[in-house]
């Protein structure tokens, strides 16, 4: 008969005591006080006090902003999925030329992803400037990390038939890429690059926090001097766009992969 | 016409499976010949070592004069692969593009890229693509989707195809096994009749005795990569075949049942 209790192996005893430790010393150092608890909720009620109604003199404004929101992200994404391509192509092992090009360009996708945007984003504000360039650029970033792993993920589950189909009539790689590949893929790059823009639209008001353009500066700026209400009405916009961007998204994807 | 020499011809794959044991073949300029065989037989690894999709482990292999083996650079290996006309189980087309695009990528051998793109190819060239759909019967589905058509209509767009690339032979790799008996008569049909119009040899690999009969001349039966059967059409008995679908302990009982019947 087998023992009641099985003694867990040393690494096993090893690796929680430590990651208990880790988490013991970390709750000390989050300075939690239930002083601080309740004059923290005392100050959400002063915010949402200050909040209501939302201000709606500067909304012109916060519309240009948003808008501009949107540019950054549409502009960056789009950017970004035409390098993607054939950055993934260099990456995947079925169609990379080299199987060193392709471990250097799947090291760069990686790089792109553990990279914060918000890193990106200070980097790109110190070289070019303030502004949505900045903006643009650390979304062709992100979107190149995020879309770049998945076109390629893509093309090197892709059935090898219709591949062969075309290689075996003596084509050379640019027609089996263009010939097969390229189409095959074509419903799910469609799909991962609305996603991005999704993502793109939420990183990018994040963005305006660090002044690389859009909404999040006048956001920033509103909750800085304490126009809580004004703040309020932004972050409605917010809501509001992000929201409609995902359900047409959505509705594209619906449409295009029920037809493929 | 291309013709086939094979001596010796083995191929262990990495995982130590012996799919080929020195096989010994040579099929004639113009000849139609039927591969047979069950499952594991080794009939898809020659396919796919005759084709160039799989590297032989050992012997010779030479098809219309090359040897795959030998090749060194890509265009030696496009050109051979465009002299060879594949036809699939699974048709491969390319999904999501119309029918006419599909076959104007037969001629991707001897274009680029942007010469065989619908929208923008030569007149001469999407006439000869049409051509081709008329002659498989699927010229009124040019423009449609290739998604739209089913299994048998597929099968002759991928025909069409083939027939875009101009090659020299045509093999074809259990081309009816997904398809009803009266589809699959049909593109039987219209594959001998393509090969005895354009004097091609042809090697088919095929699950179905019947067929097999039908519409070979030649008959190998292949069974654990080795071949069992060599034998002209009229010369073969079904009894011959039927052996072929059988595992090794029926074999044996089969043979056990013979001495029975001798009485001995």
């Amino acid at each position: 008969m087998p023992k009641r209790f099985k003694l867990p192996s040393p690494a096993t005893i090893i690796i929680t005591i430590g990651g208990l430790i880790l988490f013991i010393l970390g709750l000390g150092s989050m300075e939690i006080s239930a002083d601080r608890f309740f004059s923290g909720i005392v100050n959400m009620f002063h915010f949402i006090i200050g909040a209501f109604p939302p201000d709606l003199e500067r909304f012109q404004t916060a519309l240009v902003a948003m808008y501009e929101t949107f540019q950054i992200a549409l502009v960056g994404t789009v950017f970004g999925v035409f390098l993607s391509l054939p950055i993934a192509l260099l990456a995947s092992r079925n169609t990379t030329p080299h199987p060193v090009i392709g471990y250097v360009a799947k090291g760069f996708i990686s790089l792109l992803r553990t990279v914060p945007d918000l890193i990106w984003a200070l980097i790109f504000v110190i070289s070019v400037g303030l502004g949505p360039f900045p903006g643009m650029l650390t979304i062709m970033m992100d979107t190149i990390g995020f879309c770049g792993r998945f076109f390629s993920e893509r093309i090197e589950e892709m059935e090898k038939g219709p591949i062969e189909a075309v290689q075996s009539t003596g084509s050379n790689q640019t027609g089996v890429i263009f010939g097969s590949i390229l189409p095959l893929g074509v419903p799910s790059f469609v799909g991962t690059s609305l996603f991005a823009v999704e993502k793109a639209i939420r990183g990018a008001v994040v963005l305006g926090l660090v002044g690389a353009g859009g909404i999040g500066v006048e956001l920033s700026v509103a909750m800085t001097m304490r126009q809580f209400d004004e703040a309020l009405m932004m972050i409605l916009l917010i809501l509001v766009v992000v929201i409609i961007v995902e359900q047409c998204s959505t509705y594209i994807r619906k449409k295009f992969i029920a037809n493929a | 016409m291309f013709s086939v020499t094979m001596s010796e011809v083995t191929k262990v794959y990495p995982n130590g499976t012996e799919a080929l044991k020195a096989l010994d073949l040579n099929i004639g300029p113009g000849e139609h010949v039927v591969i047979l065989g069950h499952n594991g037989s080794g009939k898809s690894t020659l396919f796919r070592c005759m084709t160039d999709f799989e590297n032989i482990t050992g012997g010779y292999l030479e098809i219309g004069g090359k040897v795959p083996a030998s090749f060194k650079k890509r265009k030696e290996r496009s050109t051979f692969r465009r002299n060879i006309g594949l036809v699939f189980q699974h048709y491969h087309l390319t999904h999501n593009l119309s029918v006419l695009q599909n076959v104007l990528f037969g001629a991707l051998g001897r274009q680029p890229f942007r010469k065989v793109c619908a929208p923008i190819a030569s007149s001469t060239l999407r006439l000869e693509a049409m051509n081709a759909l008329e002659r498989v019967g699927m010229e009124s589905v040019a423009g449609n989707g290739a998604d739209e058509l089913s299994g048998g209509q597929k099968q002759r767009v991928a025909i069409a195809r083939m027939i875009m690339q101009r090659p020299r032979m045509i093999m074809a790799d259990e081309p009816i096994a997904s398809l009803d008996p009266k589809a699959g008569k049909e593109i039987m049909d219209l594959l001998v009749s393509i090969c005895r119009e354009n004097q091609l040899t042809f090697i088919s690999i095929l699950h179905q005795m019947d067929i097999a009969l039908e519409y070979g001349e030649r008959i190998i039966g292949l069974n654990q990569g080795e071949v069992l059967i060599d034998k002209g059409v009229p010369h073969i008995q079904r009894s011959e075949l039927q052996k072929l679908y059988m595992s090794p302990k029926e074999q044996k009982a089969k043979w056990n049942e013979g001495l029975v019947e001798y009485g001995v």
